[in-house]
């Protein structure tokens, strides 16, 4: 109930502020006598805005850890600019060292040609100047989602960074992804991330006896069918859109665009047959209710998936059925809920 | 969780980071920021110019109100751009992958002067907005 009442106080006052405003504005022109009351309720979503506001703000409180600390940039001599061809491309990597728990800059020159990925320089850095270099990678074709990183502030998947592109001034800063707990220099935990995931069920949901046991029953899909969800079925999972998340940045209850990108995806997914318990699954403040639609997911998202757009269709399915009269609330739920 | 993590979620300063991913995000966000601080003083301002009245009292109601007013701009701005994306399944205002796009204009083709409406719903709400804010700004040059 708690919850609801502030999703409910949060948007109204969202919606409330300009409406409000607007019709005072209206009404001092058009009926002067009732503007007072405009103004009034303008006061009252003034402080509806203030009350949820402020637990955003103070949401999480989370002291900054006395040991960290970051070191300036040290360079290391330049061994592999010698070993190949190209432009020589600086990088200056925030390494994380778990053991000191600080977070060290180490600049380190590569050469690079115009092929030449992020990536396929951190390997080359691994490799020719420092094994020490901790980074995690696998398909190096943008289709695993293992190298996610932040380059020059922005988190991109290396393998599909062009180094020289991405170079300012022949530098290119490359840091971890800091809305994952960080093990080991690149490396980041994604054991929250795989969590949120699995919460929301992302698998098809099924109770057909038909199709499981017997020869029947097969769930044909049209082309009309297949483009309700097909874009949101092509994340990766590289943690991408987290990292980039400011709602997740600042709250880590927040299920985040991935998790609720997929329930999206199988809600409208016609094979699926948990229909509207997957949305009332993420039901709540820390779940589509939490999207403050700033939309930085959608714009690193290297697949196009378009987490944004999915948490707004999924707040508009839910208005949808709290306006259908039809829809009974107790009979639909009884997911467990993020 | 192991103790030697680096783990720094939950803490404000993150929302800096978003100048650098995505500035229209960013000013989304830190413009919203700002309005819940301000909100509370242009709610005190506006009641206190309605109990006691007064034309001094008004001109800083009207002021406060202008001034929510250019820091929800953003806000609403994103909040038009949902129905357009609610009306087309993100194919307009969104940012869906360009292969899915084509592969859905083969099978379910949308009317592009629809969809131009609809991409152009958000900035003509602005305007809108915009010239709103103009009649307040002149209540408050009446004022003063």
């Amino acid at each position: 109930m708690t919850n609801r009442i502030w999703v409910f106080m949060t948007y109204g006052s969202i919606v409330g502020i300009p409406a409000m405003a607007s019709l005072f504005v209206l009404a001092h022109y058009l009926f002067p006598g009732i503007a007072y009351v405009f103004e009034a309720l303008l006061a009252l979503a003034l402080i509806t805005n203030f009350i949820t506001g402020m637990r955003e703000i103070y949401i999480v409180s989370k002291p900054i850890p006395d040991k960290l600390v970051v070191e300036p940039v040290s360079h290391v001599p330049a061994e592999a600019t010698q070993r190949g061809q190209g432009k020589a491309v600086n990088i200056v990597i925030s390494r994380f060292n778990p053991d000191r728990g600080i977070i060290e800059k180490k600049e380190y020159s590569v050469a690079a040609d115009k092929y030449t990925s992020v990536l396929s320089a951190l390997i080359k850095v691994k490799n020719y100047q420092d094994n020490t270099l901790s980074i995690r990678y696998s398909c190096g074709m943008g289709i695993c989602g293992s190298c996610g990183m932040n380059v020059n502030g922005r988190p991109s998947l290396a393998c599909e960074t062009n180094l020289l592109k991405s170079a300012e001034n022949g530098k290119v800063e490359v840091s971890p992804m800091l809305a994952h707990p960080v093990m080991k220099d690149l490396v980041t935990n994604f054991d929250d991330f795989f969590e949120k995931h699995k919460a929301v069920s992302p698998h098809i949901y099924k109770e057909d006896a038909g199709e499981k046991y017997g020869h029947g029953g097969i769930s044909r899909q049209s082309r009309e069918d297949l483009v309700k969800f097909l874009p949101f079925s092509y994340c990766i999972m590289c943690g991408l859109c987290l990292d980039a998340c400011p709602v997740e940045n600042t709250n880590p209850n927040f299920a985040g665009p991935q998790a609720l990108s997929q329930v999206y995806r199988y809600a409208e997914d016609s094979r699926d047959g948990k229909g509207e318990k997957r949305i009332e699954m993420v039901n709540s403040k820390d779940g589509i209710w939490g999207c403050e639609f700033a939309g930085a997911c959608s714009e690193v998202c290297p697949k196009g998936v378009d987490p944004a757009s999915a948490i707004q269709l999924l707040k508009a399915k839910k208005i949808g059925q709290m306006l259908d009269p039809n829809y009974c609330q107790g009979e639909k739920s009884g997911a467990d809920g993020i | 969780m192991a103790e030697e993590y680096l783990d720094i979620r939950g803490r404000r300063r993150n929302l800096l980071r978003l100048a650098r991913i995505n500035l229209t995000s960013f000013l989304h966000l830190f413009f919203y920021r700002i309005v819940i601080l301000f909100s509370i003083i242009a709610a005190a301002i506006i009641i206190a110019s309605m109990v006691s009245g007064g034309q001094f009292l008004d001109i800083l109601a009207y002021a406060s109100i202008a001034i929510v007013w250019l820091l929800v701009t953003p806000q609403l701005f994103g909040t038009f751009k949902v129905l357009p994306i609610v009306l087309t399944n993100g194919e307009a205002m969104g940012r869906l992958n360009s292969s899915f796009l084509k592969f859905k204009e083969s099978v379910m083709p949308t009317s592009p002067a629809y969809k131009s409406i609809l991409a152009a719903f958000p900035y003509m709400a602005i305007i809108v907005w915009i010239a709103l804010l103009a009649l307040l700004l002149a209540m408050l040059a009446v004022a003063l």
